[in-house]
């Protein structure tokens, strides 16, 4: 166990370092042979109307004159060990995972990703909360009455949910509820949920809500299919022929193996998810990682956009590292060796 | 005085698109404490659709049942779902087929019987936990306090059908039904299975009925046997009456299919020509016509007319047009020397 | 005496366990560990044992299907032990399988016909009627009706469709055929159809087998020759007649008796056999010796785990050697069906170690009442 702990974590490291090797490349290493300039990237930094001198010392002092590779050495020892930053008047240290300056705003990247993660964060574990519940609970029903007025309409509307645009869905009930009829907070509300939880929870509900039927639409489907599965298991027909009430069939025998394909595909969703809820965020104009990386690439930040990249690759390969080690203790089968 | 277990008439139908599904059509039968049943049949022969309709299994769903199960003194299938889902597991237990499927892979064993005996006796987890162990102890599983916190996977197929007996008779039932108990088992493990299973029958004074497709398992066990075709029964009696003098020819197919190891070589098997009938489709009249040799000389009977299942000799009941006369002329003259020969 | 068609000397199989950190290879599970045997041609070679004996990856490996670990392979005079895929090809017309399981052994979307009609496209070949003409007249030679060329599998029961799968094998008139529990999951009476089948089959086509099977009465009944396999190792190999008559090997009398007899007052089972108690279960971590010495009785020699030969066969050495290794567990062995039965027949010698059968000849039975 503990060595195949140890395994998957160098394996994890070792694809994070291959996405930063590879999208260090696309940004740096690609318009360099696409013959862009070190100044090209310089300019970036100091704005428009700055002298090629000011331009030139500024790629100096950033090293852009160096070669690509020595450049990306310099970028990883700043995401490991921190790096200083001669600005000229003095010196700016920028601690461990540094990220570098962003081009647009000339702050760290790494505290900014941080603050925005928090955002998504609070929306991606709120709207998992309610397609969990939510998905789950049709799907078992749908399963329970194959057949019934119930489950066809239930995967009707779920097949409705999984097709419908996030931005679809988003601005219609933005209209309706928080425009209309002022039942819930309206578009870029945002109150931290140390400040407020109450009004947290309530400028949150309509993105929560939205996100949340996409996703419980697949999980509803998903867990009719696997309930329907293990309801004609052997181990149903025991449990039955011991005597178990039904509702004890369903939950503990049924719902408990059901609930193993779930998790892992929950766990990568929401890995995904992490990374930003691009549609949602800007839909609802949250300034979540999502909205950040729009941002980020719309204006050629390339720092911002590099930090953004590898934080959702953290996370997918995070979540896939939790999942396999999860599917461990839910099933005792899966033996981790 | 009815038998502890009296079944009579029972029916068990299935309606689908295809059709309707005649799983056990008109089944009669009687056991009583400590005797032992053997049900053999082919697949598809309703067998198993039988065990799951007396543990009321079928309740609920699809299955339309008719007729009368006594157990004990008790009518079930008029009684309530839940009624007799109170009997199951307590009263009436079952021992199925493959213990690797049909226990659940993510508990351990300890829960799985700590399960069933807390169903039926409000105790607390620690004593149903003893119990449990006990009951491992009792099957013949070594060590049984470190392995009740095993998981099946982690038992070998023997020790896992151990397990499952262990489960079955965990509240002490008086029924006890084993479908195909070793068939999933190696030879010598099958062995010690069969062993146990007499041995815990005589211990708990159970009636058992053991349902396979293994003559010699029933053989073994069995004080009757109920051969069953179609949905139907078509031969019933006292193990050595059907082993010995069988009077129905499907009864004498089965016997020519089977190579036997306690007897010489034979040069050839005698297979039953055809195969077993699809239940949606049962042929008309005797549904074991289109297969049996001897269908001629019913004089087209066979073909429009379901034979009575009737009494040949005190407790044999056979069904089958031909006369009682000329079936045992052939059992004693063309069949019985045919299976002998070497 | 005819020819050797096949022959296996010292075959092995092991499959490698992988741990740690870096995967090294720690240790590996000997699933066929050094057996020798020779098949000669027109006769029935039976292969038994229980689950886990490593009798299925014996039939994989001499089909090629995996790639020995050490050993070598003859057939017919050509060793084809690590004989690349491409040039194995034409052997494999001599050379044929048949499976367990009917029902995923065929390709639930080809028709009948495009099943048996494979290996002529495969093969290259082309007959002189044309393939539809030599497909039906397999079709007839198997049982099955020529005219359900163009049906697909699912509309068969399982003994057709195991007919099928004998068909598709018997196409390009094949020498050898190794045929895997070939009729374990079917019903009885269906059961006694294809052995009656394949029997017939080898003496019109002149067919040399190889049968697998967990089922002693159905290899006794089908081979000339038995194999008993028991952890990877072959531990008596014997005519069919002495070996079901005075097995010399503590566990071929342990299978043996351990099967139920199918007459309700003859000769009891005995109870379970201490060897079969004691026998150690290939997926439990402590395994200790194989059979436990009270059982080797007589071969007191034996206990250091290698070959002692002793009583010699009658073409092939017995071994009474008994391995240390486990063998894996054979993923499919829960689906197997076990279907019959059988026993100590008469003549079974009062000299074998705790049997406590009686011979009962046939002919003695009790007489039928009535």
């Amino acid at each position: 166990m503990v060595t195949y702990i140890i395994r998957r974590v160098i394996g994890a490291l070792a694809m994070l370092l291959i996405v930063s090797i590879v999208t260090f490349a696309i940004f740096f290493l690609v318009p360099r042979l696409a013959g862009a300039t070190p100044e090209a990237f310089a300019a970036r930094y100091v704005g428009r109307g700055a002298s090629m001198d000011t331009i030139r010392l500024v790629a100096e002092r950033l090293g852009f004159y160096d070669p690509v590779a020595v450049q990306y050495g310099r970028f990883l020892k700043g995401i490991v060990a921190g790096t200083e930053y001669d600005t000229g008047a003095g010196v700016d240290h920028c601690p461990a995972p540094c990220f570098g300056y962003s081009f647009i705003t000339q702050q760290p990247v790494w505290p900014n990703l941080m603050d925005r993660s928090r955002v998504t964060l609070s929306l991606g574990i709120g709207a998992a909360v309610l397609w969990l519940v939510g998905g789950v609970a049709t799907g078992v029903l749908s399963a329970l009455r194959r057949g019934s007025f119930f489950d066809r309409s239930a995967m009707g509307i779920a097949l409705a949910g999984v097709s419908l645009p996030i931005f679809f869905t988003g601005m219609i009930s933005l209209s309706i509820f928080s425009y209309g009829l002022g039942w819930t907070a309206p578009g870029g509300a945002w109150v931290d949920v140390t400040i407020d939880p109450l009004q947290w929870a309530y400028n949150l509900l309509l993105p929560w809500i939205t996100l949340a039927l996409l996703f419980a639409a697949t999980y509803a489907r998903l867990t009719r299919a696997g309930m329907l599965e293990t309801m004609g298991e052997d181990y149903i027909r025991t449990a039955r022929a011991k005597g178990l009430v039904e509702r004890g069939v369903v939950v503990k025998h049924g719902l408990r193996a059901a609930l193993t394909p779930i998790v892992t595909v929950f766990g990568l969703d929401f890995g995904l998810l992490m990374g930003g809820a691009v549609l949602t965020e800007s839909t609802f104009s949250l300034n979540g990682l999502g909205k950040y990386a729009v941002d980020a690439i719309k204006n050629n930040d390339l720092p911002a956009v590099m930090g953004v990249t590898l934080l959702a690759a953290l996370f997918v390969v995070v979540a896939n590292l939790v999942v396999d080690l999860l599917y461990a203790v839910v099933d005792p089968r899966v033996r981790l060796a | 005085m009815t038998a502890f277990l009296d079944v009579k008439d029972l029916r068990i139908h299935f309606p689908t698109d295809d059709g309707l599904v005649r799983s056990v059509d008109g089944l009669t039968f009687s056991l009583e404490r400590g005797k032992t049943l053997g049900i053999v049949g082919e697949s598809g022969s309703g067998k198993s659709v039988t065990s799951l309709g007396i543990l009321g299994l079928h309740k609920g769903g699809r299955a339309r049942m008719s007729g009368e199960i006594w157990l004990d003194g008790e009518e079930l299938i008029g009684a309530s779902a839940d009624h007799v889902r109170r009997l199951r597991g307590k009263k009436m237990a079952m021992i199925f087929q493959d213990p690797l499927s049909a226990m659940h892979p993510y508990y351990t064993v300890g829960d799985q019987i700590i399960e069933a005996y807390r169903i039926h006796h409000d105790v607390t987890k620690k004593v149903a936990r003893k119990h449990a162990i006990d009951m491992l102890g009792r099957v013949g599983i070594p060590e049984p306090t470190s392995r009740v916190d095993d998981y099946p996977h982690q038992f070998s197929g023997g020790m896992r059908q151990r397990a499952m007996i262990a489960m079955a008779l965990s509240c002490d039932p008086e029924l006890l039904i084993a479908d195909e108990p070793t068939t999933a088992l190696d030879v010598t493990v099958q062995a010690q299975i069969l062993d146990l299973m007499r041995d815990l029958q005589r211990e708990f004074n159970s009636a058992l009925i053991v349902i396979t497709h293994d003559l010699g398992v029933v053989a073994e066990l069995s004080d009757d046997i109920l051969v069953m075709y179609g949905g139907k029964c078509v031969e019933y009696g006292a193990a050595e009456t059907v082993f010995y003098d069988p009077e129905h020819p499907y009864t004498w197919g089965l016997l020519g299919s089977m190579p036997r190891l306690d007897r010489e070589r034979t040069e050839r098997l005698l297979p039953i020509k055809g195969s077993p009938p699809s239940l949606i489709n049962v042929p008309p009249g005797c549904a074991f016509h289109p297969r049996c040799p001897y269908a001629e000389r019913t004089e087209g009977r066979a073909e429009t007319e379901v034979p009575e299942l009737l009494k040949t000799s005190p407790g044999h009941l056979v069904r089958c047009h031909m006369a009682p006369e000329e079936r045992r002329r052939l059992w004693e003259s063309e069949i019985k020397p045919m299976l002998e020969t070497t | 005496m005819s020819e050797t068609l096949l022959s296996v000397q010292d075959l092995r199989m092991h499959f490698p366990i992988h741990k740690g950190l870096l995967r090294r290879q720690v240790g590996a599970v000997k699933a066929v560990d050094g057996i020798d045997f020779e098949v000669l041609k027109g006769e029935t070679l039976g292969l038994v044992g229980e689950s886990g004996c490593g009798k299925s990856t014996t039939g994989r490996l001499v089909t090629r299907l995996l790639e020995p670990t050490g050993g070598k392979i003859v057939f017919e005079g050509q060793d084809i032990t690590h004989m690349p895929q491409g040039r194995l090809r034409p052997l494999r017309r001599d050379m044929q399988m048949i499976f367990q399981d009917p029902y995923s052994s065929l390709n639930p979307r080809h028709t009948v016909g495009a099943i048996v009609g494979a290996p002529f496209r495969i093969q290259g070949i082309k007959t002189e009627q044309g393939t539809k003409k030599a497909v039906q007249d397999i079709l007839e030679l198997v049982g099955l009706n020529p005219e359900h060329y163009n049906r697909y599998p699912h509309e068969f029961s399982g003994g057709q469709r195991q007919r099928i799968g004998i068909a598709r094998t018997l196409a390009l008139k094949p020498k050898l055929i190794i045929a895997d529990e070939p009729v374990s999951a079917l019903d009885v009476s269906i059961q006694a159809q294809v052995v009656n089948l394949l029997e017939d089959l080898q003496n019109e086509l002149d067919l040399t087998y190889v049968v697998i099977a967990h089922d002693l009465s159905v290899v006794r009944h089908i081979s000339d020759r038995v194999a008993v396999m028991y952890l990877g190792k072959i531990v008596e190999i014997a005519d069919r007649k002495s070996l079901y008559t005075s097995p010399m090997h503590p566990y071929t009398n342990a299978l043996l008796s351990a099967v139920p007899v199918p007459d309700p007052k003859g000769p009891r089972r005995t109870r379970a056999h201490p060897a079969a108690r004691r026998r150690p279960e290939p997926d439990q971590p402590a395994a200790g010796l194989p059979l436990p010495h009270q059982v080797l009785e007589g071969a007191g020699d034996l206990q250091d785990g290698r070959t002692a030969p002793r009583a010699a066969g009658q073409r092939a050495p017995r071994r009474l050697s008994l391995p240390r290794e486990r063998a894996h567990r054979h993923p499919r062995a829960r689906d197997h069906h076990r279907l019959t039965v059988g026993a100590p027949w008469p003549g079974w010698p009062r000299s074998v170690p705790h049997s406590r059968l009686e011979p009962t000849p046939a002919t003695e039975r009790p007489p039928p009442r009535g």
